[in-house]
């Protein structure tokens, strides 16, 4: 499965090729049109709104200088936004010096507070499909893989964060990565 | 990293995954960032894998508060009139610096001269007895202003300036020496009006700059604007 042009994108590209000239109400329609996006994205990975809202300017002042970098051909526009909303968060919280990661507990009783997929409002089909299928996962791995995307820990700071070793971490997410494939293909 | 643990899984989509969840270590991304850039099975393998992670925030998806396109469009580059107006604001930092310096000096001055001459300080030419207004225009929303002289008496009306409820709009005068001086934050339910202490009703006078600026709740902390300026203009006497 992969997600369909046409709910995520509808015309985003070309949006987004339009920036890329220099187009000021092309940006404003960006924004319109991705901004609840990206800056859900900057709220969840960041510990404060203010963060998050000093991080989305930045996000979209990336987007105008580097919207010539964007290639139609090489992917979607939303994902190349994404991208950039994901890589500045994680540039703000490795910014912030001293700041102690928070260990992972692996323990399989604890609740998670990641929404069930029904309960994922405003998403596409496809997009509540990939939260059904990470939701058959067992909690641990739905917890490192979300804390691996949302941290920008890898596999190493999973294993130090979560207190195990490396191998097992690592061979216990590719298990999950590949349930993860089957159920969505 | 190099894996002596567990066995590679050898599916090049499972290592899109790894690369697009971010698990595998930047140092040794690079050889896959590589295959991205090189092999289109790859990079459409990556960028499917990217999406099902940005799925995942899905879910938190939330309209930004007004005042962050504001503050973008104030950050936009060369012909932008918020962009100019900014600039400005940029040009009264520097000027406010330098003028508290030249205030250093005429203190310093002053008390040297009032030990050489004695001489009264000489009082100001009196103020203007027509009320006075301003329209301050910008992006968005607009604000109007009355200043009365001699009940030195201000009356600001804004409406539509669409800032959230942690933010707070700041009315400011610049008088000559380009040093904004605070005129109070503005409710942004009702119309206010206020008393101008002296010294502060002595720079409303005729063509003096005000100008409006996003600060955070409870006003500028440092005394000077320090979010972006969303709307200015002139004092006119009412003829």
């Amino acid at each position: 499965m992969s997600l369909s042009p046409q709910s995520v994108d509808g015309g985003l590209s070309q949006t987004l090729v339009r920036v890329s000239h220099g187009d000021r109400d092309a940006f404003a329609e960006l924004y319109r049109r991705v901004s609840p996006r990206l800056f859900g994205i900057c709220l969840r990975m960041l510990d404060t709104r203010q963060e998050a809202e000093e991080t989305l300017q930045d996000v979209f002042l990336t987007v105008w200088h580097k919207a010539g970098q964007f290639d139609p051909a090489r992917g979607s526009a939303l994902t190349w936004l994404g991208t950039i909303a994901r890589n500045r968060s994680l540039d703000r919280l490795r910014a912030r010096r001293g700041r102690p990661d928070d260990p992972i507990e692996l323990d399989d009783d604890i609740v998670d507070t990641a929404p069930l997929a029904e309960d994922v409002l405003a998403a596409s089909d496809d997009e509540r499909r990939v939260h059904r299928c990470l939701d058959t996962l067992e909690p641990v791995d739905q917890r490192l893989i979300r804390t691996a995307f949302f941290d920008g820990a890898s596999y190493a700071e999973l294993a130090e964060r979560s207190d195990r070793p490396l191998g097992t971490i690592k061979s216990r997410i590719r298990r999950a990565l590949i349930r993860l494939k089957e159920c969505l293909a | 990293m190099i894996d002596t643990q567990t066995p590679e899984s050898g599916d090049p989509d499972i290592l899109a995954a790894e690369l697009a969840f971010g698990l595998i270590d930047p140092a040794d991304a690079e050889v896959a960032y590589r295959l991205v850039d090189t092999d289109p099975a790859f990079r459409a393998a990556y960028n499917r894998w990217f999406s099902y992670a940005l799925a995942l925030f899905a879910d938190g998806a939330e309209t930004p508060p007004a005042w962050i396109w504001t503050a973008i469009q104030s950050r936009l580059p060369a012909n932008d009139t918020v962009a100019r107006l900014n600039r400005r604001l940029t040009r009264w930092r520097i000027a406010a610096m330098a003028a508290s310096i030249a205030l250093l000096a005429t203190t310093t001055s002053a008390v040297w001269l009032s030990g050489q001459l004695r001489h009264p300080v000489q009082h100001p030419a009196p103020v203007p007895a027509a009320p006075m207004v301003a329209m301050l225009k910008g992006t968005p929303g607009a604000v109007s202003i009355a200043f009365d002289p001699v009940r030195r008496t201000l009356t600001v009306a804004s409406s539509g300036l669409g800032i959230d409820n942690r933010h707070t709009a700041q009315l400011w005068v610049i008088p000559a020496d380009g040093r904004p001086r605070s005129l109070g934050v503005l409710p942004a339910d009702h119309p206010t009006w206020r008393s101008a202490p002296g010294p502060i009703a002595g720079l409303l006078t005729k063509d003096a700059t005000l100008a409006v600026s996003i600060e955070p709740q409870g006003g500028s902390p440092t005394g000077l604007p320090t979010g972006p300026v969303i709307l200015t203009g002139k004092l006119a006497l009412a003829g």
